[in-house]
């Protein structure tokens, strides 16, 4: 049984009015008029609602798990499995409260005769976490709509969306070694800058065979080139409160996005042998000098204890986006009221040591970042900035932001690193194959300008 | 924060969005159809369709009131006052019964400010204080252009009566009074022109100086011309100053001074000076810290002007085309205060809530055909249109108010045109059974004669039914 509201009470004041009327002027159609609005509250009185038990619910969120930022579809369907009609029917599905939708409606309403299906399609932000839906809500009403009843449905399929950091991880590259070494060595071997000739031996590759000294001599000769080695890559995450906002609500921190980026790069690079390290810059962390910290390696725990790290580094910027906490104790990780950022930036530098790459991943939305980078330059390492774009562009301060972080950008550049910018609504897998991949392919090794992807 | 699930934004079809859209087309067609109907009964279809466009021109006049911007709110004022003050002229000289043409305009009103969203208490506080203004700023201007008029009539008297004269000393007289006033205008125009913040960077020490010096000589030829114009007749009483001056040398200079040749030039130049101090004034005082209470004051300003331009020469041909012109006169002057009365009423009725903040629109709307329904019950129309005008407004305040509903819960994303039309067959179709049964009673009322079918039996009746359907209260 539903709840009655009054929808009607200015059709008593229409019928007194009417009657009053006529009495007043001795008009019989005005007394009869009076009758009028009666009729229309007769009808909503005997009008009355309630949703059919025989109403089917289905989800589908997709895909599940998903990455942080990336659009996730969300499909409710609700079908009439009952033999009658429901005039109004009115869905409002349960979005998790942390998330936001960003293209269509979590609610509608339809008729519907028996048989026919309700559908509610909408796209939420992945942010990292569990989230869970709440079940739909069904309103029903009458044709009179003086009568509302609700049910709460538990739908079949999805009830949960799962957003993870590892979720998703696409190779790098889809073809090429995927090496990200960008040094070159004195011993020959494969590579793509030309070496030395040496005598032919069985089994070299036909690509390799010198084809025009063999016209010229009549030889056979193979062609050395210099060899690409792969060397230590330190993934630096920028977790500083500075770099702990969104793009807008329900989205996520430029800081999970950073911690998303480097567990793909990371998984891929562990992946192929190479040896990865990570430091988190903004935490107090329980490595040297209160760092972050897991030193290069390729271990079969490497991965996994990345992952963790970059977890604490997310957790710590959703719970504390001021970085005013000093830990949960005061003592323990993932506080930041006593971190010195500049000091764990020149702390990365004496913990990865000169033969090491860094790839720094910030929104670079303050200058810490380029003076780390510039600091970074002393080692003569090969340095790449990945940077998140999270600034608005639909606000004269986003753009001005947006202005100043490009500027920032093209400083960190001068310094001969590499600048990535990630821009909202380019796959990561793209950009990480545009960051690592395509440079690691080009024989120079040069640094070349742009690198908005 | 996130702040829910529901990111909706107001769409073109006002905050309550697009099932309103459907809820409203209902609406106007039900009025329409009402309207129709009753100038086909009475002979002449396009009966409201002067009234109707006067309403929609008022409504919409009331919509761009509410805009920020200069251009519409000048264009709002426009629309509004003028078309607001004829809908209630109407309303007064029409020969329709008072109030059928009154619940037809108030019905019409109720649709075209449901499809604009503007009767709110906010909007009509806005529109009444920004009309209230431009109407004060007219009125003032009048009274501002009449004394205007006499002075420059006072003045022209003067100076033909200087460039005909045939005494020295009045020549000479007029010639230092004019000149007074000509640097006295002068020294205004240097002062109110922004000459020196149009002057470019490098050479503004140079112009200022210049003008500084311009402004001293001005002001030492004014005070000059002044001590002249004061001493002359004392000068003229206590020496023989006339008769000198009305020797042969003196007297054709004196007549050279009294001459259109040096007096037209000086006066032309007054009357610039003048006019060009008090454009700057004007625009400077208006345009200074450009916000939205500017806007409102320019605007009003704006439109006062354009009520004297565009509306003068109407009332013009009006009251030369009148009989009585005084009367055409007072009622442009005090049609504007019965609209603001109007307005205040509306503004006082949703402030008390016997129009409800959100569903006013559709409670207009349903309110004018009843009332509608009753004037055409007095006019004598026929007992079908009366019960069709009280059904039409029942429709429009169930489709009115399920639509409001519907946004309410569902918001403006979802398309739920179907829902929303599927529920208006039911509303109309209760509406038309109505209509049909109470027909047939009416009918049977007629054919039985007053014995049954009395007024008095009818009000027993009809009270009878209100008690039994009392407990049910909406």
């Amino acid at each position: 049984m539903g709840r009655r509201r009054a929808r009607w009470r200015g059709a008593v004041v229409a019928a007194l009015a009417l009657a009053g009327a006529g009495v007043w002027a001795g008009n019989g159609a005005l007394l009869l008029a009076a009758g009028l609005p009666l009729s229309y509250l007769a009808y909503g009185a005997v009008s009355t609602a309630s949703v059919p038990a025989e109403m089917t619910v289905s989800r589908a969120v997709e895909p599940t798990p998903a990455p942080p930022g990336h659009p996730v579809s969300v499909r409710v369907t609700v079908t009439n499995e009952s033999e009658g009609p429901v005039s109004d029917l009115r869905v409002v599905d349960g979005v998790p409260r942390d998330l936001s939708v960003i293209a269509g409606s979590p609610r509608s309403g339809e008729t519907l005769a028996a048989g026919e299906s309700l559908t509610l399609e909408y796209t939420l932000i992945a942010r990292r976490g569990d989230h869970d839906f709440e079940p739909p809500r069904l309103r029903a009403r009458g044709t009179g709509a003086a009568e509302v009843a609700t049910a709460v449905q538990t739908p079949d399929g999805d009830d949960r969306l799962v957003c993870r950091l590892d979720a998703e991880a696409p190779p790098l590259s889809d073809q090429g070694n995927d090496r990200v070494g960008q040094r070159t060595t004195s011993d020959p071997g494969d590579g793509f800058t030309f070496h030395s000739t040496r005598e032919y031996r069985r089994g070299d590759p036909v690509g390799r065979i010198d084809w025009r000294s063999y016209a010229k001599r009549g030889e056979l000769s193979t062609v050395n080139y210099e060899q690409w080695v792969s060397t230590a890559v330190v993934f630096v995450l920028d977790a500083r409160p500075p770099s702990r906002v969104t793009a807008g609500p329900g989205r996520p921190t430029a800081v999970e996005l950073g911690a998303y980026a480097t567990t793909h790069a990371l998984t891929s690079l562990l992946g192929a042998g190479h040896e990865v390290g990570l430091a988190v810059v903004g935490i107090d962390g329980d490595g040297p000098g209160g760092l972050a910290w897991i030193p290069p390696g390729n271990g079969s725990d490497q991965r996994s204890r990345a992952i963790d790290r970059l977890e604490d580094a997310a957790e710590a910027a959703e719970r504390d986006p001021d970085g005013e906490d000093g830990g949960e104790s005061g003592t323990d990780k993932g506080g930041t009221a006593e971190v010195d950022p500049q000091q764990q930036f020149r702390k990365v530098m004496e913990l990865a040591g000169p033969r090491s790459q860094f790839v720094l991943v910030s929104p670079i939305l303050d200058d810490g970042p380029v003076t780390a980078m510039e600091g970074w330059a002393a080692l003569d390492a090969a340095r790449t900035v990945l940077s998140p774009d999270v600034t608005a562009a639909s606000t004269v301060s986003g753009q001005h932001e947006h202005v100043r972080r490009r500027t920032r950008l093209a400083r960190c550049q001068a310094t001969g690193a590499r600048t990535i910018d990630w821009q909202r609504g380019t796959p990561l897998p793209l950009v990480l194959d545009y960051a690592f991949a395509v440079e690691a392919r080009r024989p120079d090794g040069s640094v070349h300008p742009g690198g908005g992807v | 924060m996130v702040g829910g699930p529901r990111l909706d934004t107001p769409s073109a079809v006002g905050d309550e969005g697009r099932p309103r859209a459907t809820s409203l087309t209902i609406a106007a067609l039900v009025v329409a159809a009402f309207g129709l109907a009753t100038g086909v009964l009475r002979g002449d279809p396009q009966l409201f369709s002067g009234v109707a466009l006067l309403a929609g021109v008022s409504v919409a006049g009331m919509t761009l009131l509410d805009r920020e911007s200069l251009g519409p709110t000048v264009i709002g004022h426009l629309c509004f006052l003028p078309a607001a003050s004829g809908v209630l002229a109407t309303l007064v000289l029409s020969p329709v019964e008072t109030a059928l043409m009154g619940g037809v305009v108030l019905a019409m009103v109720g649709v075209a400010t449901g499809w604009t969203n503007v009767l709110g208490t906010e909007t009509v506080a806005s529109t009444t204080v920004s009309s209230a203004l431009s109407y004060l700023f007219a009125v003032v201007g009048i009274i501002v252009l009449v004394l205007a008029a006499g002075i420059a009539w006072v003045c022209w008297r003067l100076l033909t009566a200087v460039v005909g004269a045939t005494s020295p000393v009045a020549a000479a007289l007029g010639l230092s009074a004019l000149v007074c006033v000509s640097a006295i205008c002068l020294f205004l125009a240097l002062w109110q022109l922004p000459v020196l913040q149009l002057t470019a960077r490098s050479r503004r020490a140079e112009r200022a100086a210049t003008y500084a010096r311009c402004k001293r000589v001005l002001g030492a030829v004014g005070l000059g011309a002044g001590v002249l114009t004061v001493l002359t007749p004392f000068v003229v009483v206590f020496t023989p100053l006339d008769r000198v001056l009305a020797a042969p040398p003196f007297g054709a200079v004196a007549g050279l001074l009294s001459s259109w040749l040096v007096l037209g030039p000086i006066a032309a130049v007054t009357v610039g000076a003048l006019l060009a101090a008090t454009g700057a004034f004007v625009l400077r005082t208006f345009t200074t810290e450009f916000d939205h209470s500017s806007v409102r004051a320019v605007g009003a300003v704006v439109a006062a002007l354009g009520y004297l331009l565009l509306l003068a020469p109407v009332l013009l041909r009006l009251s030369i085309v009148s009989a009585n012109p005084g009367a055409v006169f007072a009622g442009a002057v005090l049609l504007p205060l019965a609209v603001y009365l109007v307005l205040v009423l509306a503004l006082g009725a949703l402030k008390l809530g016997l129009l409800p903040e959100r569903a006013a629109p559709a409670a207009l709307t349903a309110a004018g055909l009843i009332y509608a329904s009753i004037g055409a019950a007095q006019a004598d129309l026929p007992a079908l249109l009366v019960f069709g005008g009280v059904a039409g407004g029942l429709v429009t305040w169930d489709v009115g108010t399920y639509g409001l509903g519907l946004t309410a819960e569902l918001g403006h994303r979802p398309e739920t045109r179907r829902l929303e039309l599927y529920h208006g067959v039911f509303a109309v179709g209760v509406g038309v059974l109505g209509i049909l049964l109470f027909g047939a009673v009416e009918l049977a009322r007629q054919s039985v004669g007053t014995a049954v079918g009395s007024s008095g039996a009818m009000a027993v009746a009809v009270l009878g039914v209100l008690l039994l359907l009392a407990p049910l209260r909406g």
